[in-house]
């Protein structure tokens, strides 16, 4: 078994359903990802000890990443094309990979042929002791990610 | 009576997983107000217990939680451990699984859970 550093980690956007992500984001400092669900209150008066029993409710998967700003072509971030980063795809939606350290770790990603995942916010901060940097944040939609040790 | 040390504590999500830093049982009861006029102080009876799990740790390839499978599954079975011979067991529902990687950091994460049924140890 082995634990990884932080060092190593990707982003990648849209590509196709496939291989979800075509775009390699540069300047990558942060990434996370949650998986979150409900649980209902299902206690009956026969429960045992008095413990109360649940069952599963709704779940979503969110995510936010952050970076600094890194221009090409005097306009976009390294590796982005038009809108990527500027909320074109809170329509549309993205494909998205997120591998989380070196090859092996923890990655995750949006299902081949399920669906996508829309970018819902993109913060940009500037301050004049320090450099561009961004935050983008989102959620997958309608379909569970793919997670695991491997992305693909 | 020994005191534990935190570092011989273990857990088993669903497999055992390696690389914790820290785990948690919150274990409540719910004490329904039973005061009445003739109360000469506030009066309770015993009511419903629950109880939640979490953990935190580094990620560690295969000997992680799966949330893949865990988070829209059915109830897991736990048992957390003190690493001196107490265990404490039982089923419970990933509530929440966190991953995080920084640049200068290594890849952790953390899950909570909510237990359904009882807590065993």
């Amino acid at each position: 078994m082995s634990r990884y550093s932080g060092l190593n980690g990707s982003l990648q956007l849209n590509g196709s359903a496939a291989t979800c992500g075509a775009m390699n984001l540069g300047g990558i400092t942060t990434m996370s990802f949650d998986y979150e669900g409900e649980v209902i209150d299902a206690t009956g008066m026969e429960s045992t000890g008095n413990w109360r029993e649940w069952v599963r409710g709704r779940y979503r998967a969110t995510f936010e990443a952050g970076g600094v700003w890194e221009e090409t072509a005097g306009e976009y971030p390294e590796g982005l094309t038009t809108g990527v980063v500027r909320l074109t795809e809170y329509d549309t939606g993205v494909y998205i990979r997120m591998q989380f350290g070196s090859t092996g770790s923890f990655g995750v990603k949006t299902t081949a042929g399920g669906g996508c995942a829309f970018i819902t916010s993109v913060d940009y901060t500037e301050p004049v002791e320090g450099v561009m940097e961004w935050t983008m944040r989102g959620n997958w939609n309608g379909t569970a990610p793919t997670i695991g040790v491997s992305t693909g | 009576m020994a005191r534990i040390s935190g570092t011989t504590g273990t857990v088993n999500f669903g497999g055992a997983i390696t690389g914790i830093t820290d785990w948690t049982i919150n274990s409540v009861g719910d004490m329904p107000d039973a005061t009445g006029m003739d109360s000469s102080i506030d009066e309770y009876v015993r009511g419903l217990r629950s109880y939640t799990i979490s953990c935190n740790g580094r990620w560690e390839g295969g000997a992680a939680p799966d949330p893949g499978t865990d988070v829209p599954g059915a109830a897991v079975a736990f048992l957390f451990g003190d690493g001196q011979g107490t265990t404490y067991n039982g089923n419970a529902f990933m509530t929440r699984f966190h991953a995080e990687a920084t640049i200068d950091g290594v890849v952790d994460f953390s899950l909570e859970a909510q237990g359904t049924g009882a807590l065993s140890t």
